[in-house]
């Protein structure tokens, strides 16, 4: 489990000032969320959507930045057609991002399942209108994927982080919005997060007994969802971007086989500024769509102490022991069937891009290789 | 009004016309899209080895081509100054000789195959852009003779436009992952050969004269034979500044092709060139492919640029027929028969690399050529005829007797190339190759040392469609604007303007006579190899 960090590089525009080698200290951004409603395993039906969308997004709020959830070319759940999701690291949904940018002149962040190299990952990529996209890992972000995608061990924790241009962004994805340890990693390093959500909630087709226990903790992460944004944004004291999967889900329970799991993923695609302030939201009932404000990017003032707690939202003891447990089984699983080469994506030849990879001619673009990870083009 | 189809293909030359015919065969409806009117002309390999003309026969093109009465060439005469091979080409299903055709008339055959298959090939057709939704190709914009711009839509786009692939550039992938830079370059003509109907006028010819190469190839019409020489990559400038006078210093260096051409007679001018790098692009994505010379190109100096990019546009065909229809399953299958393409072509990509080097025949492979019997069965010919790949023929025990037996010659009579470091570099080179196809690694960027050469020039990029077509129309190229190798359409519906990289030049002769200059000129245009 990673964050990183990126800063958009510098691109001609209509409004732009001439190109200062000293960091500006503020800059007023206009950002976009989506919050789309998507179909399990059905990528490519999933990303003309999502085209759709970003294009009614750009014309309704003209954003310089477009940010989609994590897992945007199919919400992560537990069960196999997740697991078939996976798709080149340069496949299409990179491809929607990149050709987007390009053509709108907007810089896109959005996440996907991604075959790189001999591993599934949970990637979330930045692409720019000149052709730059930033690529990062995510892989301990939601347990529900913990089977389909190559894991971390332990707490979640962030990578070293890139800064250019004086204005960082740090990208997080799923838990790693709540990890304390994140946080720390991010605070007083980046001047923006962005990134997103795919969080399916418990079980609403279970009865009896089940059935309250499960309601009391689909509401408490409805709670949580809502406020997390804000106090991620008053703990790094910039401001956030979280975009969110709406919708509903249905997959086979772990460890219950037959026993299907229906619920609904929770929304709550947010833009905060740094003191917590709401300046954009979409909450599950509002359903699909897309919101925007502007953000402005300065040097981090957090507002709140950080503690030595592992998780900043009060996770429950339900929540706690269920992400231990198919943590654990999916890291079995996910290992055992690579090794028996059971994952769908094993069939496809493997290759993989450099995490950074410079502005170029459309052209020209870095083509996916295989090869020593250090000598891979840019 | 906009139009929907199963694939569209730009490019309707060797590869194009291979996909076109296979797929509309299946009973797929395909358009094919080239700037091109035909006949038309194109630089080529032109030599064409069993299993190329045996690619030709399964797209249906084989019966048109033979009605233009070309030479069938079903021996091989291999040559270093002190030994000579002679055996037959191993059969490729039926076909068990060589031909070398002009592209005038074998395009046009391909395009009436392709025709005759069911695909639809618009001529003076050019593309515009590739049109994409939800990140995948989903269609070409293309204008027609007209000027008027229209759009088609469909599941696949295959990009069969040679070197400078628009489609290339369109997808993103014009700049090669991989590419190794030619040692040697080309000059050639052609003449009308006296030895016609004799097994000479029925053999195809590789002289070796310290580190030049010479090739003699009968043609078609019957009688047209095409001498090629092979030295340097600078060479081609100097033939360029003074045609005659370098002919003739190559014919001195060259006895035995001089004494093989002796009484050849309506020459034609000199053409050359000296930029041949060889290269491998990203060949496929979410929608689309680059089948032939837009995907990967090899080096011209052995002659398979035709073959593969016929097996190229068929076995891509064969490959996304069955899956058409689902996107997820398609882009599986292009990414896998790109896997297949490479894994097909990697022995004779480093093959090519090694033979560009300028330097005289290595001593384990002439070895091998003293050592073949009277009467050989196909054997060395496959390096060439791709029966078996270059590991196979070349296999380690064969090349280190080979190795041995230049050893065991008295010390002043051995072998010029035999040193300990070429012997070490050529070892290193064959283990290096060998290590590459062991590893089935996928779109490899790790280079095999001493194989592939530096500063490579591959296609320079002139920018995409998108770009272009805001640019006047540019007028239609000549042949000798044209890259090399052109096994397939570097004048397919292409949006890039004539290119600078202009490898080819054409060069005019005093010595021949005017009518035999015209007659000639567009048989010269034609790069063979």
């Amino acid at each position: 489990m990673s964050t990183t960090a990126f800063t958009p590089s510098p691109r001609p525009r209509a409004t732009a000032q001439p190109t200062s080698p000293a960091p500006r200290p503020t800059r007023q951004v206009r950002v976009a969320v989506i919050q789309p409603c998507l179909e399990v395993g059905d990528v490519e039906g999933n990303l003309i959507h999502l085209e759709d969308l970003i294009r009614d997004a750009v014309r309704a709020h003209q954003p310089q930045m477009v940010i989609l959830p994590e897992s945007a070319s199919s919400p992560t759940v537990h069960g196999k057609r997740s697991g078939e999701a996976a798709r080149p690291i340069d496949g299409a949904p990179l491809q929607l991002l990149r050709h987007l940018s390009r053509e709108l002149d907007v810089v896109i962040g959005g996440g996907f399942l991604a075959q790189r190299g001999g591993d599934a990952h949970a990637s979330y990529a930045i692409t720019e209108p000149d052709g730059g996209i930033h690529l990062s890992n995510h892989n301990g972000s939601t347990f529900w994927g913990r089977h389909h995608s190559r894991g971390t061990t332990g707490r979640p924790r962030p990578s070293a982080l890139a800064s250019f241009d004086g204005a960082p962004v740090g990208v997080a994805c799923g838990w790693e919005w709540a990890s304390t340890d994140v946080a720390r990693g991010l605070r007083h390093r980046v001047q923006v997060v962005v990134g997103g959500t795919c969080w399916p909630s418990y079980p609403l087709n279970w009865s009896g007994p089940l059935d309250r226990w499960m309601t009391r903790e689909h509401h408490r992460q409805i709670q949580q969802a809502r406020e997390l944004p804000r106090q991620v944004a008053r703990l790094l004291g910039v401001p956030v971007v979280l975009a969110a999967h709406v919708g509903t889900a249905s997959f086979p329970t772990p460890f219950a086989k037959g026993l299907s799991w229906d619920t609904e993923l929770l929304g709550e695609s947010q833009i905060v500024d740094r003191d917590g302030t709401i300046l954009a939201r979409l909450s599950g009932a509002d359903g699909e769509g897309h919101a925007a404000a502007t953000i402005t990017l300065e040097p981090p003032a957090p507002l709140d102490p950080l503690t030595d707690v592992e998780w900043i939202p009060s996770m429950s003891a339900t929540t706690r022991s269920l992400r231990g447990a198919l943590r654990a089984r999916g890291a079995l699983g996910y290992h055992a069937e690579r090794l028996l080469h059971r994952h769908d994506w094993q069939d496809v030849p493997g290759a993989d891009l450099a995490d950074e990879i410079n502005p170029g001619e459309p052209g020209q673009q870095a083509s996916a290789t295989s090869g020593p990870r250090e000598s891979r083009p840019r | 009004m906009d139009e929907r189809c199963d694939v569209v293909i730009v490019g309707s030359r060797l590869a194009g016309a291979a996909a076109a015919a296979h797929l509309a065969r299946a009973g797929r409806q395909v358009v094919v899209l080239d700037r091109s009117h035909f006949p038309s002309n194109q630089l080529s390999t032109h030599l064409l080895f069993p299993s190329g003309i045996h690619e030709l026969e399964r797209m249906g093109a084989l019966e048109g081509i033979l009605a233009s009465d070309p030479v069938k060439s079903p021996w091989l005469s291999l040559q270093t100054e002190d030994s000579e091979l002679s055996e037959r080409w191993r059969p490729s299903g039926p076909i068990d000789y060589c031909m070398c055709v002009p592209r005038t008339i074998q395009d046009l055959e391909l395009v009436r195959a392709a025709r005759a298959a069911g695909a639809d090939v618009r001529e003076r057709h050019r593309l515009v852009k590739v049109l994409w939704r939800g990140g995948r190709a989903c269609g070409v914009r293309y204008a027609g003779p007209d000027g008027g711009e229209r759009e088609i839509h469909a599941n696949l786009v295959i990009g069969a436009d040679g070197r400078r692939s628009s489609v290339a550039a369109e997808v993103g992938s014009f700049r090669p992952y991989r590419s190794s830079r030619n040692g040697r370059g080309l000059v050639f003509r052609y003449g009308q050969d006296p030895l016609v109907g004799t097994r000479a006028g029925e053999t195809i010819y590789q002289f070796w004269e310290g580190d030049s190469l010479g090739f003699l190839f009968p043609s078609a019409p019957r009688g047209k034979t095409l001498m090629l020489f092979m030295g340097a990559a600078e060479e081609a400038a100097r033939a360029k500044a003074d045609p005659e006078g370098y002919w003739a210093e190559k014919m001195a260096a060259h006895p035995r092709m001089a004494a093989r051409a002796e009484g050849m007679t309506e020459l034609t001018p000199l053409a050359s060139t000296g930029a041949t790098s060889a290269y491998f692009r990203a060949s496929s994505g979410p929608g689309w492919a680059l089948i032939g010379d837009a995907g990967h190109f090899k080096d011209p100096v052995i002659g398979q640029g035709q073959r593969d990019a016929m097996w190229s546009g068929r076995v891509l065909a064969e490959t996304a027929d069955p899956v058409l229809d689902n996107p997820a399953e398609l882009d599986r299958a292009l990414r896998k028969w790109e896997q297949r393409r490479d894994r097909e072509c990697l022995p004779s990509y480093h093959f090519g690399n090694i033979e560009t080097r300028v330097e005289p025949v290595a001593p384990a492979f002439a070895e091998l050529i003293r050592r073949a019997p009277a009467n050989p069965t196909p054997d060395l010919g496959d390096l060439f005829g791709r029966a078996r790949s270059m590991p196979q023929v070349l296999s380690l025990p064969r090349l280190s007797a080979g190795l041995l037996a230049a050893m065991a010659h008295p010390r002043g009579e051995r072998p010029e190339g035999l040193t300990w470091k070429h012997t070490k570099r050529d070892l290193r080179v064959h283990l290096g190759v060998r290590k590459e196809l062991l590893s089935r690694r996928f779109r490899s960027h790790v280079l095999v040392a001493d194989s592939e050469h530096p500063n490579a020039e591959p296609p320079p990029y002139r920018g995409s469609g998108t770009k272009t077509a805001a640019r006047p129309q540019p007028a239609p190229r000549s042949a000798t604007a044209d890259a090399v190798n052109g096994s397939d359409g570097d004048s397919a519906a292409a949006t890039s303007p004539v290119s600078s990289d202009a490898a080819i030049s054409e060069t005019p002769t005093t010595t021949t006579s005017k009518a035999t200059r015209r007659e000639s000129k567009a048989i010269s245009k034609e790069v063979p190899v």
